[in-house]
């Protein structure tokens, strides 16, 4: 078992990507809502339940009818949620917000365990040309995980453009930085937060396909571990910002995938703990994420190149 | 054009604006000045949509635009440029020009207002990519005016634009709005300055604590009352 | 001499009318003597401990809180291990650090049916809540909210993980059994009494102006922080009684009863009460639970021919909190405690007679109008 030190390392690095990715992917969409409308949505893990479910059932119809059909069922259900639950509570605060998809969140989870048998263990057979690994100059790779990092840059790319270039992504962008006076130059309510919610159950559905893929399990509970670590990866990052927040979740995936493997074993269960300590800590001391205190910085280091270029004319 | 009658908003207990009654006519420049928290900048919210009256009315064309969404009081022609300006900080100054033709459908009008914006202000063509967080003060004014204009308003309301500006910026502010409504823009102002306000306005309210009128007149008859700002709004 | 008696009567009306509802409950459970019942109605004791001591922190400051069922695990897991026999402990922690050894060994805290080791554990959570508060009571809203959650899963992690002092996802062994329901009304007796002081005292008091409007306060000179801070420690500790109370009626206990579970029915009790009042968390238990019951009997027993599929009854507690948190978000009580006999109104009465209330979405709560919390919620509207 003597293996270059090197590529152990880049093994662990490769592997922590494809972990950070999908975190990115998830933390994105909760920051989205978080911004457009202060919601931070416990539910989202139920979407990738529902999600896991509809491929777990609909796993016969071959690969391409399964993701399309999860694809359908996350969006709807995420749109359903902002109709059903999240609408009549516009005007509410968002601790509010809170409970309520925490309510939410719990209440579909039930539904799935009234409704799915869970004595029986359900798994989401994997591919095994998509799990197999193989070996790149002593690196192993599986299919699955290079489709993970091309999905997510697809979609990173993608989400830039809608955000950057379409008339829709500047009204998101303008209603998540103040949501007001974004109603104020006639930014309909109902169309961005709806588009938000649309968004976010696509990206979600992407996840579930890919993590699913690689993790087959499902259960009702699914959604909540990597929903959690989401959450504090946004935090970290800073859920006001949509990059700040798919910063953090990748940091935080990726951070956590290599403590994992290099802590000593009476540790590694700890690392999670340490995450959220220190979201805490954050909290408290950096509310807005590091994102800011990184923005901070520059604009600090901006004035001071300024000042000494020589007094302004 | 527009009326408030008896209009009444308050924030959970607190009374912020109780019976207020104004009024502005198609292509006047009404001025409303008052002390601080007399609930100026809560009566052009209420006028907006963003909050909702515990009474009264308010009608624009002869038609009550109470409960209505902001997005859809803007439809109809009302636009505000908000206290502290609101530029969204993270959106260049192109993007933050764009989004205020949101509501409109003529593309061919929103150019040709685009070109007209961007010659009355010449520095927001130059910072056209640079983001609204970064632009002074004074720029940010003209780019909030410029983000309601492109609405195309049949009724501008301000609020507070000059606050925090040097006083040159503050002449080009009053300039900007002179030129508005001679080419026939309807303007709704508030302002701290009153001398300034009373100057350019054909009409002004003069609001009391809890949004009641202490005076209203022409600049001429106000302006014969003399010392009247020292005496009632203690401002200089 | 009949003014005064009522002025001292009104005082003390609250937590004694709630107090002898829960000993109405316990006489009438430890007659029928059914042990279903039995331990339903010691869940709801317990329960209710963690409502209250939810109320305490959250219903007064409005800062909701999801981490107190960590305080909870606290006061249980330190009160089992200064209780266990040490027979036992020697073989069920071998491998606890010395350190830990030295005091947790010795001690057989089993003094007066368990109090002490009871109080014990209780002052660990006390604790603990004392240092998590320091950060917590600087966040308000979503950040609160996200705070508390992190104190939640990050000591759900340390328990799982850190097996040498909690015997990680093993249950526990050999705690005693000194818990009674009778001991539990007891001490919940007396955790409504300390809320109910709290909440009327002028430190509650200050805590819930902050609430109604932070600004507002912060103007009059309230310190919030300090209040917060001084509610959270409080909260922590009947968090941490009714974890030690816990740990002595069901003995073998887990990681997996602290957690979100836990965490969504009390939260959905306070909520569905009514966050604002002693009286809301206590009303919302005892509602919650009848329905929580009620269901689990369907799903057991059936109606008709049909069985509810099992689930249902959990299914039902999230509904009713998320039509609570829409239609009546101050919940059943509308934030108010019970009124005194003489403030009760009928008038209800007539306009229902009259027609005048509908059956609506409310008509929830409008079945409370019994208790003439109407008039006082209303008079509230009134004036906004
Ligand atoms: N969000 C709010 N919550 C509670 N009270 C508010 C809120 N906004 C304003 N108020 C109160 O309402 C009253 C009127 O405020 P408003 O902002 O309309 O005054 P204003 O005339 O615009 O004052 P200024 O000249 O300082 O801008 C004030 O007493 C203020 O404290
Ligand atoms: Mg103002």
């Amino acid at each position: 078992m003597i293996v270059g030190s090197a590529s152990v390392v880049i093994q662990y690095i490769l592997d922590s990507i494809a972990n950070g990715s999908l975190y990115a992917l998830m933390a994105l969409s909760l920051s989205l809502l978080f911004g457009v409308m202060g919601l931070m949505n416990f539910a989202y893990g139920e979407l990738i339940m529902s999600g896991a479910f509809t491929m777990y059932y609909t796993h016969s119809w071959g690969p391409v009818g399964m993701i399309a059909m999860t694809v359908i069922v996350v969006v709807v259900m995420s749109l359903l949620m902002e109709l059903l639950a999240f609408r009549p509570l516009r005007k509410a605060g968002p601790s509010t917000l809170l409970i309520t998809s925490f309510a939410l969140s719990i209440a579909l989870q039930k539904l799935a365990y009234m409704t799915t048998n869970p004595g029986i263990p359900k798994t989401v057979r994997p591919y095994p040309w998509l799990t197999q690994q193989f070996e790149v100059s002593g690196v192993l790779m599986s299919r699955l995980e290079v489709i993970i990092w091309v999905m997510t840059i697809v979609l990173l790319v993608g989400m830039t453009l809608l955000l950057k270039r379409t008339a829709l992504g500047i009204q998101l962008r303008a209603s998540t930085e103040d949501f007001r006076m974004s109603q104020l130059v006639g930014v309909k309510a109902n169309r961005v937060i709806s588009s938000a919610f649309a968004i976010t159950g696509l990206l979600a559905s992407v996840v579930t396909v890919l993590f699913m893929l690689g993790h087959g399990d499902v259960r009702p509970n699914v959604g909540q571990g990597p929903v959690l670590v989401a959450f504090v990866g946004g935090v970290i990052g800073g859920l006001g910002s949509l990059p700040g927040a798919a910063l953090g979740g990748f940091v935080l995936g990726l951070v956590l995938n290599i403590l994992q493997a290099t802590l000593p074993r009476s540790l590694q269960g700890h690392t999670t703990m340490f995450a959220f300590l220190g979201v805490i800590a954050i909290l408290v001391l950096q509310p807005g994420g590091m994102i800011v205190s990184i923005r901070k910085l520059r604009r600090k280091r901006d004035q001071a190149a300024a000042l000494s270029e020589g007094a302004p004319s | 054009m527009l009326e408030v009658n008896e209009l009444s908003v308050s924030y959970g207990r607190i009374n912020a604006v109780q019976a207020l009654t104004i009024s502005v006519a198609e292509g006047e420049f009404v001025g409303l000045v008052g002390h601080n928290g007399a609930g100026k900048s809560t009566t052009l919210l209420t006028v907006t949509g963003t909050l909702r009256p515990a009474g009264g009315d308010v009608l624009f064309d002869g038609k009550s635009i109470v409960g209505l969404a902001p997005d859809e009081i803007l439809r109809r022609g009302i636009a505000l440029v908000p206290e502290g300006r609101r530029i969204f900080g993270r959106l260049s100054v192109g993007e933050n020009l764009k989004i205020g033709a949101t509501t409109r459908k003529d593309k061919k009008g929103v150019e040709e207002d685009m070109r007209k914006i961007l010659d009355r202000f010449p520095v927001l063509q130059r910072y056209w990519n640079k983001s609204g967080a970064k632009l002074s003060g004074g720029e940010q004014q003209m780019l909030a005016i410029g983000r309601a204009l492109l609405s195309r308003p049949r009724l501008l309301l301000l609020d507070e634009p000059t606050l925090g500006l040097a006083p040159l910026m503050v002449d080009r502010v009053f300039e900007i709005l002179d030129d508005l409504h001679k080419e026939g823009t309807t303007i709704l102002l508030v302002e701290q300055n009153a001398a300034r306000t009373i100057e350019v306005a054909d009409r002004t309210y003069v609001l009391r604590s809890g949004g009641r009128i202490q005076f209203q007149g022409t600049s001429e008859e106000l302006a014969k009352m003399g010392d009247f700002e020292t005496a009632y709004i203690g401002m200089g | 001499m009949i003014k005064s008696f009522e002025r001292y009567a009104r005082i003390v009306w609250t937590p004694f009318f709630l107090s002898i509802l829960l000993v109405i409950t316990w006489v009438v459970v430890e007659l029928n003597g059914d042990i279903f019942y039995q331990n339903e109605a010691e869940k709801l004791f317990l329960r209710l401990m963690i409502v209250i001591g939810l109320q305490i922190f959250s219903g007064n400051s409005g800062v909701l809180s999801f981490g107190q069922v960590a305080f909870m695990a606290v006061g249980a897991y330190m009160s089992a291990l200064l209780t266990i026999p040490l027979e036992i402990k020697k073989f069920t922690f071998l491998s606890m650090p010395e350190v830990m050894k030295s005091w947790v060994f010795p001690a057989h805290l089993n003094e007066w049916n368990g109090t002490t080791g009871t109080l014990a554990g209780a002052g660990f959570a006390i604790l603990f809540a004392a240092v998590f508060g320091i950060p917590i009571v600087r966040l308000i809203g979503v950040a609160a909210g996200i705070g508390t959650i992190a104190i939640l899963v990050a000591m759900n992690v340390f328990i799982q993980q850190t097996s040498s002092i909690t015997r990680g996802t093993s249950t526990q062994i050999g705690v005693p059994q000194t818990t009674t329901l009778g001991s539990t009304v007891i001490w919940l007796v007396i955790a409504i009494v300390i809320a109910y002081a709290f909440r009327q005292s002028r430190l509650g008091l200050r805590l819930r102006a902050s609430r109604e409007n932070e600004r507002a306060a912060k103007s009059v000179g309230v310190n919030i922080a300090k209040e917060r801070y001084l509610a959270f420690v409080l909260s922590g500790f009947i968090c941490g009684l009714g974890g030690a109370l816990y740990a002595h009626y069901f003995i073998s206990f887990s990681y997996l009863d602290f957690y979100f579970d836990l965490t969504f029915i009390t939260i959905a009790m306070l909520v569905v009460g009514g966050m604002g009042s002693v009286s809301g968390g206590v009303i919302g238990a005892y509602f919650l639970t009848f329905i929580y019951v009620a269901f689990q009997r369907l799903e057991v027993n059936g109606l008709f021919d049909g069985k509810a599929p099992s689930g249902t009854a959990d299914l039902v507690l999230a509904l009713a909190l998320l039509l609570t948190l829409i239609y009546r978000p101050k919940g059943i009580t509308g934030g108010k405690e019970i009124p005194f006999p003489t403030d009760w109104s009928f008038r209800w009465v007539g306009r229902l007679l009259r027609g005048e209330i509908r059956p609506k979405a409310h008509s929830l709560s409008e079945g409370l109008k019994v208790l003439g919390l109407d008039r006082l919620s209303s008079k509230d509207k009134g004036q906004r």
